[in-house]
C-alpha cells in the first residue's frame, strides 16, 4: 500500500474485483440476458411460436373468451406486442373470486382460434433473471446477500479503476489487437471506459435494489420500501373490487350484451397516442361491463410498475375514466423511480432495450477482460503457482464454462421432452450439470487446449441454435420472418453473433498458441529478459 | 433520426478521437495534436455529441431522450474506436466529409511542429 | 498493535475497511434521516442511494490512506465519534 494514492487504488481494484470477478461475469451475463427476458421465454416456448401472427387479436380473444368463460367476473387481453408477439387471454370464471393472481390463462391458436394445449413447461428467461440476482440452490437471502457483496466490490472496483488512471481519456479510442497484455488492457478499457455511465449506473442501482438485504438494520422489508405502497394500492383496489362487486351482484344479468370493441378499440388507441398492451373487461357481457385499455408505453421514467396511461369506457362505448399517471411524488421518490428503472429497463422501448443489452455485453467484455488481464499479466512469473493455476482455472470454467451451459440451457429447452414432469428443473439441471462439467474439465485438463475446446464448444453449440429452433419449432423460421416474428429471430441472430465471437475467440487462442509455440522454439534462452 | 443521432456522435467522437495521440496519424498525416487544435477538435467534438441530443428529443420525451442519448454514446464510442483499428479509411473519409473540425485547422494560431 | 506483520496489518486494514466502512456509512445514513427527519418509506429509499456511495468513498479514503495504522485508527475513532453523537442525539435502532 506504500507508494502513492494512485499505486493503492491499483491494489484495490485489482483485488476488490478479483475475489468474486466469476460471479461478476455470471451476474453479467446473465443480467444482460434479462434485459430480454420476456423474449427468451417466447422463444423457449416453441409452441407459441404459431400465436404470433394473429389477425384481428382482439376478435379472437374475445370470441374464445365468450366460449371458455361467459359472464365471467372479469377478462384481460394481452396483446401481441413488441416483447412477446402472441396473443395471451386470462380470465376468471363466473363467480369465481380472486384468488390467483391470474386466473385461468390461455394463448390463442389463431387458426383455429382456441388455446394452445400442453405448451411446454419451461424456465425460461426467468431462471437467467433470478439467478443474475439471487444465484441458484441457496436460500434467497443468501443468494441475495453474495450478488450485493459482489455488486459493492464491483462498484469499489469500478470508481478505483478510474481513479487510478492517470489519463482516462488518453487512449479512449485506441486498441491494439495481436500484441498481448497491451491489448488485454485495451479490451478492457475499451469495455469499461467506453460505457462507463452504463456500469456505474447498473452497479450502483443493482445495489439498492438489494439494498433490502443488504442494510438489514434499516427495519425495512424485503422490497426495500416499494412494498408498502404496492400493499396499500393492492389493498385499495381489492376493497373497491369488493365494494363493486357487492353493488353490483343483484343486478347482474344474464342476458347476453355486445359490445361494439372495434369502434372502442380505435378510439382508445387514439386517445393513448400508442400502441394498446392490455384490455381488461370486468363483467363482460353484461350491462355493467367496463373496458379498460391500457397503453404500452411509460409516459415518465419514475415509474417502475405501471405508470402506463389507461383509459375505461362504459358498455355503451363512453369514456368513463382516464388516468393518465404522473411520475412519483417527492424527489426522492422520483428519484428512486428513476434510478430503478433504468435498472429494470421497464421503460425501454425495442431500440432502448437493445441499447441496454448492447451497454451489458461491454460490461461482460470488462469482466472477462479484467479477469484474463489478471493472468497474462502474471503468466511468466507465476504460472505453476497455486493461486496462478486457481486463477486460470476460473477464468476458463467462469468464461468459457458458462456459455457452454448456457447453450447447454438453451438446447436442453428444445430436446427435452416437453411432457415429462418438472421439465423447467430439468432444464436447470442440465445448465448446472454442463458448468460443473466446464469446471472439472478446466480443473484437471485446461493445460490441453482448455481454451480451445470449451470455447469451440459453445461455438458449435450457439451456431446450431438457429438450425434447432427450425427444426424443432412449428414454425419454421422463413414462416417466422414472413409473420413477422421478431423477437424469435432476433433471438437466432443474437445466438449466430455470439457464436461467432466465440469462435473469433476459439481462432485467437489458436494462433496465440502457434505463435507462442513457435517463439518458444526460436527464442527459448531468452525468455526471461523479453 | 435514431441512424441521425447516431451519425452525429460518430461526427463527434471521431474529432475527439483526432485530438488523441494514438490516431492523431490517421488525420493529419504525421505530428502530434498542438494545444490549441487539441481544444478546438474538443470544442467542436462536444457540440456534435450535443448536437445529437436534438434528434433524440424530438423522438422521444425529455427522460427517454436522455436514456437514448447515452446508449447510443455508448455505442458510437465502440464503433469509432472498432472503425479506428479495422478500417481507418472509413474514418478518413468521415473525417473529409463530415467534420466541420477539419475547417478550422489552418484558422489555428501555429506552434513549432 | 504495534508488533504485527505485513499480512496481520494488511487483513486487520481490510477489516477495518469493509466492516467499519459498513458501520460508519451506517451511522452516517442514520445520522442523516435524524437530521433531515424523514421517515417510512422515503427514508428507506434515501438510504438506499446514500449508503452505497458513503460506502465506496470511505472504502476508497481508508485504502488511500499512507500507513495501515493509520488507516485502522482513523476507521476506529471516527467511527467511535460518530456513534457517539448518535447515541448522545437519542438514536435508537
Amino acid at each position: 500500500m506504500k507508494g502513492g494514492f494512485r499505486k493503492s487504488m491499483t491494489w484495490l481494484h485489482t483485488w476488490s474485483s478479483l475475489v468474486v470477478i466469476w460471479v461478476l461475469f455470471a451476474i453479467f451475463l446473465t443480467g444482460t440476458l434479462s434485459f430480454f427476458r420476456a423474449e427468451i421465454t417466447h422463444w423457449m416456448t416453441p409452441e407459441h411460436h404459431i400465436s404470433a401472427r394473429t389477425e384481428s387479436p382482439v376478435l379472437m380473444a374475445t370470441n374464445y373468451l365468450q366460449s371458455v368463460a361467459p359472464f365471467g367476473e372479469s377478462w384481460q387481453i394481452s396483446l401481441p406486442d413488441s416483447r412477446s408477439p402472441v396473443l395471451g387471454v386470462n380470465w376468471l370464471a363466473e363467480g369465481e373470486e380472486r384468488q390467483r393472481r391470474r386466473g385461468a390463462r390461455a394463448v390463442i391458436d389463431p387458426v383455429s382460434g382456441t388455446a394452445i394445449e400442453d405448451a411446454r413447461e419451461t424456465a425460461g428467461g426467468n431462471f437467467l433473471y433470478r439467478f443474475h440476482f439471487e444465484l441458484y440452490g441457496v436460500p434467497r437471502s443468501v443468494g441475495r446477500w453474495i450478488v450485493g457483496i459482489a455488486s459493492m466490490l464491483m462498484f469499489i472496483a469500478i470508481i478505483s479503476g478510474v481513479i487510478m488512471h492517470r489519463k482516462i481519456f488518453a487512449d479512449f479510442f485506441s486498441f491494439r489487437p495481436g500484441k498481448k497484455t497491451a491489448s488485454w488492457v485495451d479490451a478492457h478499457v475499451l469495455g469499461s471506459v467506453l460505457a462507463l455511465p452504463f456500469h456505474i449506473m447498473i452497479t450502483f442501482t443493482g445495489l439498492f435494489l438489494l439494498a433490502g438485504t443488504l442494510l438489514f438494520w434499516q427495519g425495512g422489508n424485503e422490497r426495500g420500501g416499494q412494498q408498502g405502497q404496492n400493499a396499500n394500492r393492492g389493498h385499495a383496489s381489492e376493497e373497491q373490487r369488493e365494494e363493486r362487486a357487492q353493488a353490483e351482484k343483484p343486478s347482474s344479468q344474464r342476458e347476453i350484451v355486445s359490445l361494439n370493441m372495434n369502434a372502442i378499440y380505435l378510439e382508445a388507441e387514439s386517445l393513448l397516442g400508442q400502441p394498446i398492451s392490455d384490455i381488461t373487461i370486468s363483467k363482460p357481457m353484461t350491462h355493467e361491463a367496463e373496458v379498460t385499455f391500457r397503453g404500452s408505453e411509460k409516459s415518465s421514467l419514475s415509474h417502475f410498475r405501471g405508470g402506463t396511461p389507461e383509459v375505461t369506457y362504459n358498455v355503451k362505448g363512453e369514456l368513463i375514466k382516464e388516468n393518465f399517471p404522473a411520475g412519483a411524488e417527492g424527489p426522492i421518490a422520483t428519484t428512486y423511480g428513476v434510478l430503478r428503472s433504468l435498472h429494470e429497463g421497464h421503460f425501454a422501448d425495442v431500440l432502448t432495450r437493445w441499447l441496454l443489452f448492447f451497454s451489458g455485453v461491454l460490461g461482460t467484455v470488462m469482466v472477462g477482460s479484467g479477469a484474463l488481464l489478471w493472468s497474462q499479466k502474471r503468466e511468466r512469473q507465476q504460472a505453476g503457482k497455486p493461486g496462478y493455476e486457481v486463477v486460470s482455472a476460473l477464468n476458463l470454467a467462469g468464461i468459457a464454462g458458462l456459455f457452454v451451459a448456457l447453450g447447454a440451457y438453451f438446447w436442453a429447452n428444445r430436446l427435452v421432452p416437453a411432457g415429462i414432469d418438472g421439465r423447467a428443473d430439468w432444464e436447470i439441471i442440465i445448465f448446472f450439470c454442463s458448468w460443473l462439467a466446464c469446471i472439472l474439465h478446466s480443473v484437471f485438463l485446461r493445460q490441453r487446449h482448455g481454451w480451445l475446446l470449451q470455447l469451440a464448444a459453445a461455438g458449435l453449440m450457439f451456431l446450431l441454435l438457429p438450425v434447432l429452433d427450425a427444426l424443432t419449432s412449428p414454425v419454421g423460421l422463413v414462416a417466422a420472418t414472413t409473420a413477422g416474428d421478431w423477437v424469435r429471430l432476433s433471438f437466432d441472430f443474437v445466438s449466430l453473433l455470439t457464436a461467432a465471437g466465440l469462435w473469433a475467440a476459439a481462432y485467437f487462442v489458436l494462433s496465440k498458441g502457434r505463435k507462442s509455440r513457435a517463439r518458444r522454439n526460436s527464442v527459448s534462452n531468452k525468455k526471461g529478459k523479453v | 433520426m435514431t441512424l441521425l443521432a447516431l451519425l452525429l456522435i460518430i461526427l463527434g467522437f471521431i474529432h475527439l478521437s483526432a485530438s488523441t495521440r494514438a490516431s492523431f496519424k490517421v488525420f493529419f498525416g504525421r505530428g502530434r495534436p498542438q494545444t490549441g487544435l487539441r481544444n478546438w477538435l474538443h470544442i467542436v467534438g462536444y457540440m456534435y455529441l450535443i448536437a445529437a441530443l436534438l434528434p433524440c428529443m424530438s423522438g422521444w420525451n425529455f427522460q427517454m431522450a436522455i436514456v437514448v442519448w447515452l446508449g447510443l454514446l455508448h455505442v458510437g464510442a465502440v464503433g469509432v474506436t472498432l472503425m479506428l483499428t479495422y478500417s481507418p479509411g472509413l474514418v478518413r473519409r468521415l473525417w473529409l466529409w463530415g467534420c466541420l473540425g477539419r475547417l478550422g485547422k489552418p484558422f489555428l494560431p501555429k506552434a513549432s511542429n | 498493535m504495534f508488533s504485527l506483520s505485513e499480512p496481520w496489518y494488511l487483513t486487520a486494514r481490510i477489516l477495518a475497511a469493509t466492516v467499519g466502512g459498513y458501520l460508519l456509512s451506517m451511522v452516517i445514513c442514520l445520522l442523516l434521516l435524524m437530521l433531515t427527519g424523514i421517515e417510512g418509506r422515503d427514508a428507506r429509499m434515501l438510504t438506499g442511494m446514500v449508503f452505497f456511495v458513503s460506502y465506496l468513498v470511505i472504502v476508497v479514503i481508508l485504502f488511500s490512506v499512507s500507513t495501515h495504522r493509520r488507516a485502522i485508527l482513523l476507521a476506529l475513532a471516527s467511527n467511535s465519534a460518530l456513534w457517539t453523537l448518535w447515541y448522545f442525539m437519542g438514536g435508537q435502532l
